[in-house]
């Protein structure tokens, strides 16, 4: 072969290679055509408050169990329906207040070991795909004894560029009743409103054959009750009310990597999220997960986790004056604190039945009394049929 | 996770698009492939409703409505791109694969089996001309009214490509896309086996002439029997000369061509019998593994023929592939 007619070859393959879909297209995912079923089974266990951070009432604090059931079947070639069911059982002591101890110090004060609450969830999903785009309408309703929550969304995609780039979207909505238990007794307010309302847009990219890219931002605002009814505020030696802006702003922001080697057959995952609202809180989460496929279809997924947010402008362990604005809060999820959190899990796949087993251990540190510990264990089973 | 340890099932639609009997074989669990083949027999629908001639509202109805108008037609990224190709496609044979010369079958009834006039053929030949096309991504105008693009000369082999495509980004890892003899191997039979590809007979409909075994790319076939009349002993076939207007009388009756991609495949076939009465050696330089049968039906070429049956043709099912 002389270099003249080779160059036939070469040139239809070049000018071949610029049709859309002539290089190897990204894997989309689209509907399976499967039932699927699956289950999960987590136990939430918080540390007791440490004794010389106690001021009063019972050390424990929360244990929750959830039994997560989902069940996804097709509808059509083209769309698929997907159920599920959450419930809760929970019982212990949550943070009441905080109160100034003898040389100063914040020390919390804890409810009596006496709630004990159930939750039940219900959702539904309906996706349907098609070749360049998808749409999921979400509908779901939760229900305890004081609290009941509805809320829609709506997301899409499409995938643009021979499928190697997705753009995402999607809008949610949310309405929430509030109706605190023996309201009376301890000053309470009933009857309260909150609804939420936020929206996304994301970009994922694959960057190589090996490397995953994305970027999503998300805003929220929120309008209504946003206090807690169950925990109150230390001002001046009285306690009041928790009580906060009936209005907030988020803004969040995540970045993502994903990474595959084929050397080691693992994937690293690493994320990073920022958060901020209009009440002064921001955070930053760091998180790298790396998957290792052990053969056999087993994989370890060891992972570690980063948190810090700043307090919220309002907040105080207790308060020495009272505050013009009126808004006084002491729960520890809007102080100044920073967490890490540890996770181990071990997943293996059977032809149509798949397990996972994980822990997690979670701590976070800073300067109020209430700050958690966590221990988290869950079992998952998984099961496809045609 | 994929059920690997589950008997795929093989599934096949057949059904007719862009003028041929067309197939595909996918293995898979059942839902998934008769989903996956559902896609894919829409792929093909897509394809053939936007460079179909005979649908006004076809990406080519709409070029060549515009012809002689003055007027460039903006074209999207993969018309763009089949543009593209069809400049190497010129340049590459030498002007002799031209996608204006479709006006051709202006004067050319096959079906009347009646030879077309000097006069009428002279008429059409100043509407010929890929160097005259206006061809500036992504705006083409053609610039005589009369004057046509017609796809057809590769369009089948490149949906081939992109329905294998779909259906391993699908996850599809074992089967075939035949669309009138223009075949994409998407993979072996899941025991690895290659698949049975017949090759027509140039001249006993519904026989193969030869099987060639293929596990993996694609393989496209092309001859003068696709559309040809007979006057006075002699066989005019479709493949036309864009200079002259008149009928080529090719070297080989059938050629096919192995390579990666079904268009590249197509390519090769076309321009090596365009090739061939002047350069029949044309195609044993291109490196590509091939199979000829010349117009005494002798085989030639580097192809592993499973069957070669010169004189006694197989019968080929109407599934030509196993």
């Amino acid at each position: 072969m002389n270099d003249k007619k080779s160059s036939t070859l070469l040139a239809l393959t070049a000018a071949a290679l610029a049709l859309p879909m002539a290089s190897e297209p990204a894997k989309a995912d689209p509907p399976d055509q499967k039932f699927t079923l699956g289950f999960k089974q987590s136990n939430y266990k918080e540390a007791p408050i440490a004794a010389d951070q106690l001021g009063l009432g019972s050390p424990e604090r929360y244990t929750i169990d959830v039994s997560h059931l989902k069940f996804k079947a097709p509808v059509s070639t083209d769309t698929e329906l997907t159920t599920s069911v959450i419930r809760e059982t929970m019982s212990g002591a949550s943070p009441w207040y905080v109160a100034p101890g003898a040389d100063g110090e914040p020390l919390q004060v804890m409810s009596g070991a006496t709630i004990s609450e159930e939750r039940t969830e219900l959702g539904v999903d309906f996706r349907s795909y098609n070749s360049n785009s998808e749409v999921t309408l979400s509908g779901g309703y939760s229900s305890e004894n004081d609290y009941e929550s509805v809320s829609f969304g709506f997301s899409g995609a499409w995938r643009l560029n021979q499928n190697l780039t997705t753009l995402s979207y999607g809008a949610n909505t949310s309405f929430d009743y509030i109706d605190p238990s023996d309201a009376e007794s301890f000053d309470r307010p009933v009857h309260e409103t909150k609804k939420r309302a936020g929206a996304m847009v994301g970009i994922t990219q694959v960057a190589t054959k090996t490397t995953l890219l994305s970027a999503t931002l998300g805003f929220s605002v929120l309008d209504g009750y946003l206090s807690d009814p169950y925990k109150r505020a230390f001002v001046e030696g009285n306690t009041v009310r928790d009580s906060r802006p009936g209005q907030q702003e988020q803004i969040n922001l995540n970045l993502s990597l994903r990474q595959f080697f084929e050397g080691p057959g693992g994937a690293l995952h690493a994320d990073y999220r920022y958060y901020t609202n209009n009440w002064e809180i921001d955070s930053h989460t760091l998180e790298l997960s790396w998957y290792q496929n052990l053969g056999s279809d087993w994989q370890l997924i060891p992972s570690v986790r980063y948190y810090d947010q700043s307090a919220a402008v309002f907040y105080r362990p207790f308060y020495e004056t009272t505050r013009t604005d009126g808004f006084y809060s002491s729960d520890y999820r809007l102080s100044d604190f920073s967490a890490v959190s540890g996770q181990l899990k071990l997943s293996k796949t059977f032809t149509a039945f798949r397990f996972d087993l994980a822990y997690e251990t979670y701590s976070a540190s800073g300067d109020h009394p209430g700050l958690l510990e966590y221990d988290l264990i869950s079992l998952g089973l998984g099961y496809a049929f045609e | 996770m994929p059920s690997s340890n589950a008997t795929p099932q093989l599934h096949s639609a057949a059904f007719n698009a862009m003028g041929s009997r067309c197939e595909i074989q996918l293995y898979g669990p059942k839902a998934t492939a008769k989903a996956v083949a559902a896609r894919a027999v829409e792929c093909v629908r897509a394809l053939e409703a936007k460079y179909s001639r005979y649908r006004a509202d076809s990406v080519t109805a709409r070029i060549n409505a515009a012809a002689g108008s003055g007027h460039a037609i903006e074209v999207d990224p993969e018309t763009a791109a089949l543009l593209d190709y069809a400049d190497t496609l010129h340049e590459q044979s030498d002007g002799l694969f031209d996608i204006t010369s479709g006006v051709l079958r202006k004067a050319w009834d096959f079906k009347a089996e009646r030879l077309p006039t000097d006069e009428q053929i002279a008429t059409l030949l100043p509407l010929i001309g890929w160097s005259k096309v206006d061809w500036q991504a992504p705006f083409v105008h053609l610039p005589e009214a009369g004057m046509e693009l017609d796809f057809g000369g590769y369009v089948k082999e490149y949906t081939a490509d992109c329905v294998a495509d779909l259906c391993r980004a699908s996850g599809i890892e074992h089967g075939l896309v035949n669309l009138g003899g223009d075949i994409h191997v998407i993979g072996p039979h899941p025991d690895g086996s290659p698949w049975q590809v017949g090759i027509q007979h140039p001249r006993q409909p519904n026989a193969a002439i030869a099987r060639i075994p293929l596990a993996q790319g694609a393989i496209a076939t092309s001859g003068d029997y696709e559309r040809y009349m007979m006057v006075d002993g002699t066989r005019y076939c479709h493949l036309l000369h864009p200079a002259t207007g008149h009928s080529l009388h090719p070297a080989f009756a059938s050629i096919s061509v192995v390579a990666a991609r079904c268009l590249i495949a197509g390519s090769f076939t076309t321009i090596a019998l365009l090739k061939s009465p002047e350069e029949p050696q044309w195609l044993s330089e291109q490196g590509l593994p091939y199979l000829t049968t010349d117009q005494q039906l002798r085989l030639g070429g580097s192809l592993e023929t499973g069957v070669r049956a010169s004189n006694t043709p197989t019968p080929m099912p109407s599934a030509s592939v196993q």
